[in-house]
């Protein structure tokens, strides 16, 4: 569904991302992992379109979208839940949610999604005229994640959805994450919580000061020596 | 006399209400620090005077069509700025001198005189002890009613949702699928045309000169600076305290003293509460770096 073919990019004069390519297979869950600082936000606002790329390609569907704009990106049905969720703080839970049905194409089927979105996470519903800014962090992750599915995306990219959450929130993050799979939405998960992360995926990517220095199945990643060294503390 | 006097200054806010709101928006939205607002209001003026000369139409008929002619302006305005946007002391730089060009060529055009429409009305509304004039009532009431659609806009429609989300995070905003470009030149247009809109009101009341735009410009910060950065609502509400503040000290102390009391009101202001008087009026705190529920 999404082939990057050998990118760099990165800052101003300062390169990031060194020679990374990967692929994500409709339909799956492919875990992107890597301490802080390795260049996982970099990759994934390269593949929004928020970062521009120095060489190599970027497809979607089949369709280079290297010099694409971000709206456009949305379009096709790319969306991102930022990090830091990066809500509207002063607009309420009810308008972020439909500042993601923003684009004309998605704007028919809002009232349904919007019905989901409350369906999904009722205390959003019971908070939908508070404003966003007001929300505690578990809500406002939850609303980020709402506002992306309002766009119908067919692959989401999840950056850091567990960071700042106590752990019985993080359990639930990842239980939705896998209802959304279901819904035959693919999702890229950019996580620092290298075991759940790993459990979860169907495929994963370790990402290393800016290049790409393990791939494989979840389950053989989690079983890696090195990689449970590095990051699991075992 | 103080009641007549504060219902003039409210008058007189509902106008200057348009014209902040409009600065608020260039600045929340397209990001342009706009030294020039003042000098469009002028624009605005002088259109609604040349369209008086050409067809006869007074401006509370001409609104209408300076209003698009605004747009236009705002919209080439923004294409020579649209480069300074991020770098906050060019573009001070590059709308003083702007300023400097409109006011030039507005000399040029229309030399340096004085230019005020005669008064439609001969007589004015009394209300108890209180006389309204016609053409600030009629003026009021078109301010209002484009502020109301303004809001209505803002508030209920996705472009102007879209606005209110670019203001808050630019690059969110684009992945939501928003068109940053796009929604920073019509919230760049739409500013001009309410200042646009205020000159053309506002000469129903006072006299058109090249250099007016000194005087809206400074005027149109104060009140927004007041009201709290780039918050719109706090701008209305600041343009009526002007207005009123205005109108008492124009009566009491003396018409040259209006600006130096509003000035001293805002440099008080500035030293007890410098984000503004109305932004510490939040609904919520800065949620952020929270670990725990």
């Amino acid at each position: 569904m999404l082939k990057i073919n050998n990118i760099a990019s990165g800052y101003g004069e300062s390169q990031v991302l060194f020679d990374v390519s990967l692929s994500i297979p409709e339909g799956q869950i492919v875990s992107l992992v890597g301490s802080n600082a390795a260049g996982k936000t970099t990759l994934i606002n390269t593949i929004s379109g928020l970062n521009r790329v120095w060489s190599g390609s970027i497809e979607f569907l089949g369709e280079d979208i290297t010099k694409t704009s971000p709206a456009d990106r949305v379009e096709l049905g790319l969306v991102q839940t930022p990090e830091g969720r990066r809500l509207f703080p002063d607009l309420s839970v009810k308008d972020n949610l439909l500042m993601g049905s923003y684009l004309k194409s998605v704007r028919g089927k809002r009232e349904k999604n919007l019905k989901n979105a409350y369906d999904l996470f009722p205390r959003l519903y019971e908070r939908r005229d508070q404003m966003a800014g007001s929300l505690s962090g578990g809500e406002q992750q939850m609303c980020a994640i709402a506002r992306s599915l309002m766009t119908c995306p067919k692959l989401l990219i999840l950056d850091e959805p567990s960071l700042g959450l106590a752990p019985i929130l993080i359990m639930q993050v990842f239980e939705i994450i896998k209802d959304i799979q279901k819904e035959n939405v693919t999702i890229l998960l950019v996580e620092q919580n290298v075991q759940q992360a790993l459990k979860l995926a169907d495929k994963g990517y370790v990402l290393e000061s800016g290049k790409v220095t393990m791939e494989g199945t979840g389950e053989f990643l989690l079983h890696d020596d090195g990689l449970r060294k590095a990051y699991l503390g075992m | 006399m103080l009641l007549q006097l504060i219902i003039s200054g409210i008058l007189l806010g509902g106008v200057y209400a348009l014209t902040s709101m409009g600065l608020s928006l260039v600045f929340g939205v397209s990001k342009i620090v706009n030294f020039a607002h003042g000098d469009f209001v002028v624009i605005g003026m002088y259109s609604a005077l040349s369209i008086f000369y050409v067809t006869g139409l007074v401006p509370y008929i001409s609104w209408i069509i300076v209003i698009p002619i605004s747009f236009g302006v705002g919209y080439l305005a923004y294409q020579l700025m649209k480069r300074t946007i991020g770098e906050d002391v060019n573009q001070i730089f590059i709308t003083i001198g702007l300023s400097m060009i409109i006011q030039n060529l507005i000399l040029m055009l229309y030399k340096s005189d004085y230019r005020a429409m005669k008064s439609l009305f001969d007589s004015s509304i009394k209300l108890g002890n209180v006389y309204i004039s016609y053409e600030s009532l009629l003026a009021f009431g078109i301010a209002v009613l484009v502020t109301i659609g303004f809001l209505w806009f803002l508030n209920k429609t996705d472009t102007g949702r879209a606005m209110r989300a670019v203001s808050q995070d630019k690059s969110a905003a684009s992945l939501m699928g928003v068109k940053v470009e796009k929604i920073s030149v019509l919230a760049f247009g739409l500013g001009i045309s309410m200042a646009g809109l205020a000159g053309c009101l506002l000469l129903t009341m006072y006299a058109a000169y090249p250099t007016a735009g000194g005087v809206y410009n400074l005027l149109a910060w104060v009140i927004v600076v007041l009201g709290g950065l780039g918050q719109v609502g706090g701008a209305l509400a600041a343009a009526f305290i002007i207005g009123i503040c205005e109108t008492l000290t124009g009566f009491y102390i003396g018409p040259d003293f209006r600006q130096v009391v509003y000035y001293l009101f805002f440099i008080a202001i500035l030293i007890i509460k410098p984000q503004g008087l109305f932004s510490g009026i939040k609904l919520h705190k800065k949620v952020k770096d929270e670990v725990t529920e």
